[in-house]
């Protein structure tokens, strides 16, 4: 029984999944997001020419050895710019997650741990920003406050929380009348201990898991609007942004819009694949 | 069971509520004066004064929103300076379209779901299994946008098998005009759907009855259509309803891309022409949009199983 209380917590799933057998879908995955990673935080060490450097004579130039993945129609690298463009994509997914995901926890913790009025308040909340589709809303605050990267995280921030709230608070109702809790309540530790330390670590993991699949959401969210020209702003390399920019050449340049695309799709491909063996991982510990 | 619709009908009232109040807060998120943004900078003072009376922005906050639902009242959602028209009619002259190529995209995932999630059920824990799911994970990232030009690319300008762009001339023009569109919101939803109906179908097979229907010697083909996939199915709709705006966002997407004349792409534009009243409209529009498909998924639920019509 103790062995599963603490296995619930980040630390025991991490010492479960580094020791479950034929893990390999969760060892690929993380292989595939540090090197990700890598290859975009090193751009300016691995790609072979400046995102920016307009080539005109060389513009759209298919895939050869000198541009792996050809030019675009300013005569621009395109692997280059993939790489590049994986800063801001990847900066987008990981602030799309951290400040949602630190709002949902903090107000879901207070929602779950105090339940009474301020937990049927949250449920209102949630009930409402639930029924807008999520794209729709982040679209239409953008439109509202204008394009840019840091309007969108503003968007993101203002509509992604709730989902994180809503799972925090159901963990926290479900284990703030456990034992150890009640323990620490007769101790006469304080409320914010009792939430930060010790009802924290035991309702974090499945709002963390989630976060995988809000990483990909968030990117495609990014790059959709970016697709618009409601995001990030040319001349910088972004996913979406190249995909947009190169749509009118598809049928004689079909490569300047494939590459971003596949990019996105293994970047994705590889979060979730973490995401997936994450959850089973939790799965098992809890069954 | 009426009683359990009444029930569903009161729940509702408080998030409607709410989902006015968010698309009313929506033009006030404008930074500076909505009424000088959505009129532009060169617009004259009286005009300006009309959309502020219009808005109700001389009045205290509570009153604008009580003004605002004065106006809602009479159908009166603003209107749109780039089209000339009010928000009332431009949006629901395009709602058909929208519905015609969600409801065909929806349809459209469940004949790609349905097969590959049944195979992936049965064949569990094999590399059946493995290679549907892996297939799947890989789908989850693809943007939707590029997924349609790229099978644009390949189905109608490489192949000519479709109609590429707009909606049709109606009736089986409209239908192959948007073949596209839907298989490509189709894929887009496909992961969502075939991971949530194979566990539901799994959660079928562990249960009594199958073993039961084993035992007593059911041909699996049988057990397989009336009893697997009837019990599997009913979960799997509300998993449908649950993810409706996942589904309306990738409309909404694609609707652009092809440019097909619906609510999704009034959507776009009106943000990249800065129409505020028309965003504001759309929005609140599809968030009852999915309210409402969330209330029919939960009917439609306690139809099909009797148990929950009796809570």
């Amino acid at each position: 029984m103790m062995n599963a209380v603490a296995a619930a917590t980040p630390a025991g799933i991490v010492r479960r999944g580094l020791r479950a057998p034929g893990r390999w879908s969760l060892r690929v995955g993380l292989a595939g997001i540090f090197a990700v990673g890598a290859l975009a935080s090193f751009a300016p060490l691995v790609a072979p020419y400046d995102p920016t450097a307009l080539g005109l004579s060389a513009a759209l130039t298919p895939p050869n050895g000198a541009h792996w993945f050809g030019t675009d129609q300013l005569g621009r690298d395109i692997f280059t710019r993939v790489l590049y463009a994986g800063r801001i994509d990847l900066q987008i997914g990981t602030i799309g997650v951290i400040i949602p995901l630190i709002m949902g926890v903090v107000v879901g913790l207070f929602a779950g741990y105090y339940a009474g009025w301020p937990d049927a308040l949250l449920g209102r909340v949630i009930d409402v920003v639930t029924a807008f589709p999520f794209l729709v809303l982040v679209l239409a605050i953008v439109a509202m406050l204008g394009p840019g990267l840091r309007n969108f995280y503003i968007a993101i921030s203002l509509v992604s929380w709730v989902a994180y709230a809503r799972i925090v608070r159901g963990e926290s109702l479900s284990v703030r009348g456990r034992g150890y809790i009640l323990a620490a309540k007769s101790l006469g530790y304080s409320d914010a201990r009792i939430m930060f330390r010790h009802l924290l670590p035991n309702v974090i993991v499945p709002a963390l898991v989630f976060g995988m699949s809000d990483f990909v959401l968030d990117i495609l969210a990014g790059a959709s609007l970016g697709f618009f020209g409601l995001g990030v702003q040319p001349p910088t390399a972004e996913w979406g942004v190249m995909i947009a920019e190169g749509r009118n050449f598809i049928i004689t340049a079909p490569w300047v819009v494939i590459f971003p695309g596949v990019a996105i799709i293994v970047t994705s491909f590889f979060v979730s694949l973490v995401g997936d063996s994450v959850s089973d991982i939790v799965r098992r510990v809890r069954a | 069971m009426i009683r359990y619709i009444a029930g569903r009908l009161l729940l509702i009232l408080p998030v409607l509520f709410g989902v006015s109040i968010v698309a009313f807060m929506l033009i006030r998120l404008i930074p500076g004066n909505p009424a000088v943004a959505i009129l532009g900078e060169r617009a004259t003072p009286e005009l300006i004064a009309r959309v502020e009376n219009q808005l109700g922005l001389n009045l205290p906050f509570w009153q604008q929103y009580l003004h605002f639902l004065g106006n809602a009242r009479h159908g009166d959602f603003g209107a749109s300076f780039y089209y000339g028209q009010d928000a009332w009619t431009l949006t629901f002259e395009r709602i058909p379209i929208t519905l015609t190529l969600i409801a065909y995209a929806a349809t459209i995932g469940l004949v790609i779901a349905v097969p590959f999630a049944t195979l992936a059920a049965v064949r569990r824990e094999t590399v059946v299994d493995h290679a549907i799911r892996l297939a799947f994970t890989a789908t989850i990232g693809i943007p939707s946008f590029w997924l349609g030009i790229v099978l644009a690319l390949l189905l109608s300008v490489k192949v000519r098998l479709f109609a590429l762009g707009g909606a049709g001339a109606g009736g089986f023009d409209t239908l192959w005009h948007l073949t596209l569109p839907a298989l490509t919101i189709a894929l887009h939803i496909s992961p969502i759907l075939v991971r949530a109906l194979r566990s539901s179908l799994i959660e079928v097979m562990d249960s009594d009855y199958v073993t039961t229907g084993l035992a007593m010697g059911l041909r699996p083909v049988t057990l397989l259509v009336s009893y697997l996939l009837r019990n599997g199915l009913t979960p799997f709709i509300s998993v449908l309803g649950l993810n409706v705006g996942w589904l309306i966002g990738g409309t909404i997407i694609i609707e652009q891309v092809f440019g097909i004349p619906g609510v999704g792409s009034l959507l776009i534009t009106s943000i990249l022409t800065r129409d505020y009243s028309i965003v504001q409209f759309v929005t609140l529009v599809l968030a009852f949009l999915v309210i409402l498909v969330n209330l029919l998924t939960d009917l439609a639920y306690a139809v099909l199983d009797p148990r929950v019509s009796f809570q």
